[in-house]
């Protein structure tokens, strides 16, 4: 089996008598994208400060590309990272930035030259590569960023909060970069975001923070069935209510089927599977019109809700 | 997908091992192109030369007035000067640190595999160019006003030993002042009061044994005293080197603690969060 | 006969008259361990009248007569200086870097003289003198000076445009930093 590129053993961290992260546990393979969320205060950027070896863990230990947390010098040479408040110099220019990374990384001036060029291609900004930073929207810092992250070819990339700020096309460029460093680089990459929308999309797994502590974990199917499942609103003519019960209880993946507002046709049934039509096949085989079909639930902010009790975005 | 040409497999290899060595010059390299490619560097010295040339015309007239001795003209340029290259460069220092951490660009510096060491001396090398400059600048101003080169070569002399030695001191504790402050404000006004609170007893006449003790320990007025005896007094070198150890102890003293301090560069400051 | 003795009487009076008087002025002197002489001093000087402007300077020459019948001790020549104008604030070191000469003793029917630089820093109107006395151990507490008449002196101010000949160089150097610090940025934005 692959080794795994972060593999995080129950590392706890508290400032004073604030516990921000308690007993977190993870591993993630080349390639993973892996969506921390959580509400405010959850923990977060204390988890990913203690993986990109800003704060030392007070308990447990990680290990990046097998590389002991012990030896943080080591390990900030494997890794990449978008910090949530990143500030940039304004007077340089894109293209100064990100070759003084490179250099920094150990890149020949030469060398750092062409990375820049090449990575500032990548995130759509090779025509300003030459403008000073402060002439740069928010959307083009925040891919600026995503540049000098990937600037040492990176076996994991940390991105706190990469699209906060940033309109819909915005976040598509972010989240596309996001992708293409997972598929094409083979990155393992850790999102943290309140964006639930891009975990769906971009995710294969997500872990859910509360208060310090992991409250799920999971593939992103698995947490949406667990904490949000899904439910199918029926209307039928009132005539069939009782038929209609009936033959929906019997249903294949269909769990428990109930009359709603006291059985004037409306009923809800809960999906076991991800087949959405399973009620209306065990209907329509009953030859009971359906006057009114609709799902809800089974959203990952539905589950996060439900998980955190807080409200999400 | 990246082809694994020699190429590219070399250069892996060079950033697997990369941070170890030349780090610090890289960001020395920076932030001397930060300090003298923006305006900040360039207006320091403007500012300074235009300060030296009122200075140096004022001083003019009133030694032709005989009001002030040439000596003494020469001596007053070369103490403005230095103390004005150890006030910059100390409040460069003061920023170099506290002011990534408002700026929000320390974090992605601390990620990188530079070793904190390395970053601290990289800043600090870049803070203390301010004095070659400025000293440079005071030759002509110097040259012009000397009436023979005997006080020139003690002027110049001087300056360069005794200014090197607080630059190198008041540099140190900026980067103290800065690694453990919360915030630039902090930052900038605790290393601005130590300066003031030296550079004062330089404009006090000093008397006594507590005068003595002052001048002796105080490294501004011990280094002062110095210049202003090997040019106004004409005194050999020789006869006050016991006015320099102060200088030399607070050079060596503060740049030792302050790299020991450099170690534990943190993404928080200590005080005045 | 009487007549006579009256007559020798008299001058023998006249006479330890002035012997006592003698006596008398060399007790004094003896008391205080040294001859009197500065009385019998006269001092001159070769200006009167100076008018100059800021910045000028001059030289003049007093001259010390000793009509005594007796030798000087060591003398003390000083250079004053005073405001006759009221307003003009003078200090005399900014006037004179030599201000105070030692003068040898001088013999009788001699004369000593003395050279001094007068520089005239501020505009006004100034009175210069040399006051001479006794040097140490001869100085007593009552000892009499011997003062020169004043120079009276008027001096208008005026101001060099280019003191020590700095001008050029306090206004090059700042052209030359802005010139090379914008030609910088200048090269770098086209480069």
């Amino acid at each position: 089996m692959a080794q795994a590129s972060l593999a995080v053993d129950g590392i706890s961290k508290a400032f004073g008598e604030t516990r921000a992260v308690r007993g977190l546990s993870l591993d993630a393979a080349p390639g993973e994208v892996i969506g921390l969320l959580g509400p405010n205060g959850a923990g977060k950027t204390t988890a990913i400060r203690i993986l990109t070896t800003i704060y030392a863990p007070d308990s447990g230990s990680f290990a990046v590309d097998g590389i002991p947390y012990t030896k943080p010098s080591a390990i900030r040479q494997r890794i990449g990272v978008l910090p949530e408040s990143a500030g940039y110099p304004l007077h340089q220019s894109g293209e100064e930035f990100v070759q003084y990374f490179a250099r920094l990384f150990g890149q020949s001036r030469k060398s750092a030259r062409e990375t820049a060029k090449t990575l500032l291609a990548e995130v759509g900004l090779a025509e300003r590569a030459a403008s000073p930073i402060s002439m740069y929207s928010r959307g083009m810092r925040q891919r600026l960023g995503v540049a000098r992250a990937l600037v040492n070819r990176p076996r994991v990339l940390f991105l706190d909060e990469p699209t906060l700020g940033l309109d819909p096309a915005g976040q598509r460029q972010i989240l596309a970069l996001i992708s293409e460093a997972a598929t094409e680089r083979g990155a393992t990459v850790i999102l943290s975001t309140h964006f639930l929308d891009e975990v769906e999309e971009v995710c294969s797994r997500v872990i859910i923070l509360n208060r310090g502590e992991v409250i799920a974990e999971g593939p992103v199917a698995d947490i949406k069935r667990r904490a949000a499942p899904r439910t199918a609103r029926v209307r039928v003519p009132e005539e069939n209510h009782e038929s209609a019960l009936s033959a929906l209880k019997r249903a294949p993946g269909v769990g428990d089927a109930q009359a709603v507002n006291g059985g004037r046709g409306l009923i809800s049934a809960t999906l076991d599977c991800p087949d959405t039509n399973a009620p209306i096949r065990a209907l329509l085989g009953a030859g009971i019109p359906i006057l009114s079909f609709e799902v809800e639930g089974g959203k990952l902010s539905d589950a996060f809700l439900a998980l955190t009790g807080e409200a999400g975005e | 997908m990246t082809t694994l040409t020699p190429d590219v497999r070399r250069e892996a290899a060079s950033q697997l091992t990369a941070g170890a060595g030349g780090s610090w010059l890289v960001i020395a390299g920076q932030e001397l192109r930060d300090i003298w490619l923006s305006a900040r560097g360039p207006a320091i010295v403007i500012g300074t030369s235009l300060l030296l040339s009122l200075l140096t015309y004022l001083a003019a007239s009133n030694e032709e007035l005989n009001i002030i001795d040439q000596r003494d003209t020469v001596n007053l340029l070369a103490q403005i000067t230095m103390a004005l290259a150890v006030g910059v460069s100390l409040l460069f220092t003061a920023d170099c640190v506290s002011g990534e951490r408002e700026r929000e660009t320390l974090e992605s510096l601390l990620v990188t595999p530079v070793p904190r060491g390395q970053v601290a001396l990289g800043k600090y090398l870049a803070a203390v160019s301010m004095w070659p400059v400025l000293l440079i600048v005071a030759i002509p101003y110097i040259w012009v006003l000397r009436e023979g080169d005997g006080v020139f070569a003690d002027a110049m002399l001087g300056a360069l030993v005794v200014g090197t030695l607080l630059v190198i001191g008041f540099v140190s504790l900026g980067l103290l002042v800065s690694i453990f402050s919360g915030s630039n404000r902090l930052s900038l006004a605790v290393a601005f009061f130590i300066f003031v609170l030296l550079l004062a007893p330089t404009q006090l006449p000093l008397g006594g044994w507590f005068g003595d003790l002052i001048t002796q320990t105080n490294p501004m007025t011990a280094g002062s005293t110095f210049l202003h005896r090997a040019i106004v007094k004409e005194h050999g070198w020789g006869e006050d080197l016991d006015l320099l150890i102060a200088p030399a102890v607070w050079a060596i003293a503060m740049t030792g603690v302050a790299f020991i301090a450099a170690g534990r560069l943190r993404l928080q400051g200590s005080f005045g969060r | 006969m009487i007549r006579r003795g009256g007559l020798v009487a008299l001058v023998a009076t006249v006479a330890l008259f002035a012997i006592a008087l003698g006596a008398r002025r060399h007790a004094a002197a003896e008391m205080n361990g040294a001859p009197i002489a500065v009385g019998e001093l006269t001092v001159v000087v070769s200006k009167s009248n100076v008018s100059a402007v800021t910045g000028d300077s001059f030289t003049f020459t007093s001259e010390i007569r000793n009509s005594g019948s007796e030798a000087t001790p060591a003398l003390i020549a000083n250079l004053a200086f005073v405001a006759v104008d009221g307003g003009t604030y003078v200090d005399p070191e900014d006037w004179s870097s030599e201000r105070t000469q030692a003068v040898a003793p001088i013999a009788t029917g001699a004369t000593a003289s003395q050279m001094w630089t007068v520089k005239t820093v501020l505009a006004g109107d100034v009175a210069s003198y040399v006051v001479v006395l006794p040097a140490p151990p001869a100085l007593v507490a009552n000892s009499p000076l011997a003062v020169s008449p004043a120079i009276q002196m008027h001096v208008e101010k005026h101001r060099a445009l280019n003191p020590g000949g700095v001008l050029p160089t306090v206004l090059i150097v700042p052209v030359v930093l802005v010139m090379a610090f914008g030609g910088m940025r200048v090269v770098r934005r086209f480069v």
